[in-house]
């Protein structure tokens, strides 16, 4: 309401509006305690026009003026005046005695400053309640008062009006900062409170902008670099991430390469051998590399997201094995081995997707396979292994022996067990084709086996766990319990995890061959498992997967809920983050191996619950390959292979 | 408990709990060091810490006196920040020039504990925050050219679970 209204007004505002007109006039008109009169008629000539332009206009709006004026009369903002005198210890400006403010204004020793601090008491409160009202005449009364605000308000208006700068500041500035700079620490601590009492709003606000950053501490950039590091290293890689676009100087500390070394050790990454050379080239040629952790760091994480959450790329589809079924499935770097009932086995490039060579030679289906490098083993109903070089598809040996069809193997170095319908197993030597031990004490087949190059597991149809000796052919312990057929078996050297039609699981300890647990909870055959750390994973025939601990014997997750598979599991594989499950029901289910909880589907077959079923499943951190088909032609055989691998760009 | 005398770049004198002051190694070296007695009535001078700074981390040490010793090997140690106490959490809400000069002085009084938590406390500053907020919050001017900055946000994007 007070602002004057008519531009022109304002314009002639702008000139003596510098900001100071009133300060400094106090100064000039300090002189004494009459200068306040003095002072009013200076500064009405000085300011000319626009005063009395001012006048003229805001006269109409006294009445409501007085009532501020009034009040800063005996409000708390005049006590301040006295204290500059007094020696200023103090800066408060909540003490004392209104009166004093006259008084102060005419004692001589602080001509000085006393007319800044008795003109702002006043203004302040007005301004408070009416920040752009002029008041000038309010209270004839008290002169130096209302000489006072008509100052202020001038000043007022022409910060209001003017737009003065650095290079062309208000003539009186300079006096008046002189002025500031020749008071004590305690005086200048005063006249900022005064001088801030009878600020508008905004222009505190003003100096809250200007003032804020001075307590600000860009701490990245001011720290020297090793505590600098130390701040960061308290971040998660994502925030490092946003600090990297802060500015160059935070880019260049938060890609501090120990700093992501010892990111990378916390999410599990040892070595940055996964990282290709071609992106580390890459990087370097564009002038901006980051550190080759960090880039280890943000691969693992973002193939870690193409398999969560990305869009599934298409798959490469690899047919083979015409309408047969596939029984057993290799994958190791670039190569993959698929084993079938047609007697054959596949060798195929991961990479390009294409067969390489057709490993002939079986008189039955193939039911079983390992591999390294580039041999290959493979058993069949044919009673045989063979040895295979993967490369050049020869059959390198043809191991004669078992009675029966060989359905399971396990490869340790040079050394491959063998597992039989025969009831026997069988200890070969890779290289030679030359059988080094045969271990007899089954009463049935024998389903599944584990050799960790010393000890010899196998379980069997006759519902027994045995631990060899293979060197001396001896049973160490027949691992009693299983009350059905034992499916499938873990070994990492101290326990024995054994899988039965039974329904349970057990934990045994290869030490003494007690029984540490017995698994309940699932309702059917575990047809496979995996053991890590400790940490079991089993699949079943009753169509779930159970994450367990084998130390408390502890079941922790079980992955089922409304995504569950609708049918028996057939396979899985895990590693710290997920566990991917294949189901006789077509797809391919990723979940989250801390939690529980369904990720995804990354396969689903349209033939799926029609017959279209997932046998095996192999993963590496970045593919995925499944054997897929049906028993009843709804679904051609073939290998899916699904890549999870960043773009290349 | 016999008391040493600290003294601060300007001049101020503290009078601490040997123990309490020992909580700086480097102090705790200086005495054994200098061979410095306790009963001695010598004056240790801190020339890098100002008497503001060095209340300040006199409270804390005295707060913490009956700590457990840090752990040697902090290598392996879990990075979290949310388990700063309450109490160094309201004794950490000054000013970013105050904690600033916190961070040095305990760097430079080698007080592992104070350093730990007010490194934690500027990273909870920084955590959460955009690119544009971190520099709002430490006035950082972002000194990035347009396509600079581009290329940094390209590398640095990071891919959000759903």
């Amino acid at each position: 309401m007070s602002v004057p209204s008519s531009s022109s007004n304002k314009i002639t505002d702008n000139k003596p509006g510098g900001t100071s007109p009133s300060p400094i006039e106090g100064i000039e008109g300090v002189p004494g305690p009459s200068s306040l009169e003095p002072m009013h008629s200076l500064l009405t000539q000085d300011e000319e026009s626009e005063d009395y332009g001012e006048d003229g206009e805001e006269e109409e709006e006294d009445d409501s003026s007085e009532e501020d004026s009034e009040i800063s009369d005996t409000g708390i903002f005049c006590d301040a005046e006295c204290e500059p005198d007094l020696d200023s210890n103090t800066c408060s400006l909540s003490s004392s005695q209104p009166q004093s403010f006259s008084q102060r204004v005419h004692s001589p020793v602080l001509h000085t400053c006393v007319p800044l601090d008795v003109v702002q008491p006043q203004r302040k409160r007005k301004s408070e309640t009416e920040p752009s009202l002029p008041s000038k005449k309010l209270n004839p009364e008290d002169k130096s008062h209302s000489m006072i605000v008509k100052k202020l308000d001038d000043k007022s208006k022409h910060t209001r009006c003017v737009i003065p700068t650095k290079d062309n500041p208000p003539p009186e500035m300079n006096n008046w900062l002189l002025q500031f700079q020749r008071w004590s620490n305690a005086e200048r601590m005063l006249a900022i409170d005064e001088l801030i009492e009878r600020c508008e709003p905004t222009q505190v606000r003003h100096m809250m902008q200007v003032i804020e950053p001075q307590f600000q501490r860009d701490f990245i950039s001011l720290l020297p670099k090793e505590l600098a590091l130390s701040v960061l290293a308290f971040l998660e890689p994502r925030d490092l991430l946003r600090a990297a676009q802060t500015c160059r100087n935070w880019r260049f500390l938060a890609d501090d390469n120990l700093l992501w070394k010892e990111k990378c050790r916390a999410a599990g990454i040892e070595d940055l051998k996964d990282l290709p050379p071609t992106k580390r080239k890459n990087c370097r040629n564009s002038g901006n590399c980051s550190s080759p952790w960090k880039q280890a760091y943000m691969r693992q994480h973002n193939i870690k997201m193409n398999w969560r959450t990305k869009p599934i790329r298409t798959p490469k589809v690899l047919k083979g094995h015409d309408d047969h079924v596939i029984t057993c499935l290799q994958f190791s770097g670039n190569r993959i081995v698929s084993g079938s009932d047609d007697n054959t086995l596949k060798v195929w490039s991961a990479v390009t997707g294409k067969c390489l060579r057709t490993l002939v030679g079986h008189t039955g289906g193939v039911w079983s396979s390992q591999m390294s490098g580039t041999t290959v083993i493979s058993g069949s109903t044919d009673r045989t292994l063979k040895v295979w070089n993967a490369e050049t598809g020869q059959c390198i040996h043809t191991l004669y022996g078992h009675t029966s069809t060989v359905r399971c193997m396990h490869l340790h170095g040079n050394k491959v067990v063998s597992g039989s319908r025969d009831a026997t197993l069988r200890v070969w030597q890779v290289d030679t084709g030359e059988c080094l031990h045969v271990l007899v004490g089954h009463l049935a087949a024998v389903r599944c086996v584990q050799y960790d190059g010393k000890l010899v597991v196998s379980g069997a149809y006759d519902y027994m766990v045995k631990v060899w000796n293979p060197e001396r052919e001896e049973c160490l312990h027949t691992l009693q319990g299983h009350t059905n057929r034992v499916y499938s078996l873990q070994f990492d050297g101290v326990h024995v995890v054994s899988g039965s039609l039974d329904t349970s699981i057990r934990v045994w300890e290869v030490e003494t061959g007690a029984c540490r647990h017995t698994l309940m909870g699932h309702q059917s055959l575990t047809s496979g498992m995996e053991l890590r750390n400790n940490i079991l994973v089993s699949g079943n025939a009753d169509s779930t997967v159970k994450v367990w601990d084998i130390v408390s014997g502890h079941c922790l997750q079980t992955l089922s809920g409304p995504n569950k598979h609708q049918s028996a599991v057939t396979c899985l594989q895990f590693n710290s983050h997920f566990v991917i499950t294949s189901s006789d029901d077509g797809t391919v289910k990723l979940w989250d191996v801390k939690t529980g909880d369904f990720i995804r589907n990354l396969v689903a077959l349209e033939s799926g619950g029609s017959g279209g079923v997932v046998w095996r499943i192999r993963a590496s951190d970045t593919k995925l390959v499944c054997a897929v088909g049906s028993r009843n032609g709804t679904e051609e055989t073939k290998l899916l292979v699904l890549d999870f691998d960043v773009e290349v760009k | 408990m016999p008391n040493i005398k600290l003294q601060s770049s300007d001049g101020e004198v503290f009078e601490v709990d040997v123990d309490i002051a020992k909580c700086s190694v480097t102090i705790k070296t200086m005495l054994e060091d200098l061979g410095m007695d306790e009963d001695e009535e010598e004056v240790v001078p801190l020339p890098n810490v100002n008497s503001a700074i060095l209340r300040k981390v006199i409270q804390w040490a005295t707060y913490h006196k009956d700590d457990p010793p840090p752990p040697e090997d902090d290598e392996n140690k879990d990075k979290r920040t949310d388990d700063i106490s309450s109490w160094d959490a309201d004794f950490l809400k000054v000013d970013q020039g105050t904690l600033y000069e916190l961070i040095l002085a305990a760097n430079y009084l080698d007080i592992k504990g104070l350093l730990e938590v007010t490194c934690k406390t500027v990273a909870n500053m920084i955590k959460g925050k955009t690119p544009e907020e971190v520099r709002k919050t430490f006035n950082i001017k972002n000194d990035f050219s347009p396509s600079e900055e581009e290329q940094v946000r390209k590398e640095n994007e990071w891919c959000e679970e759903k």
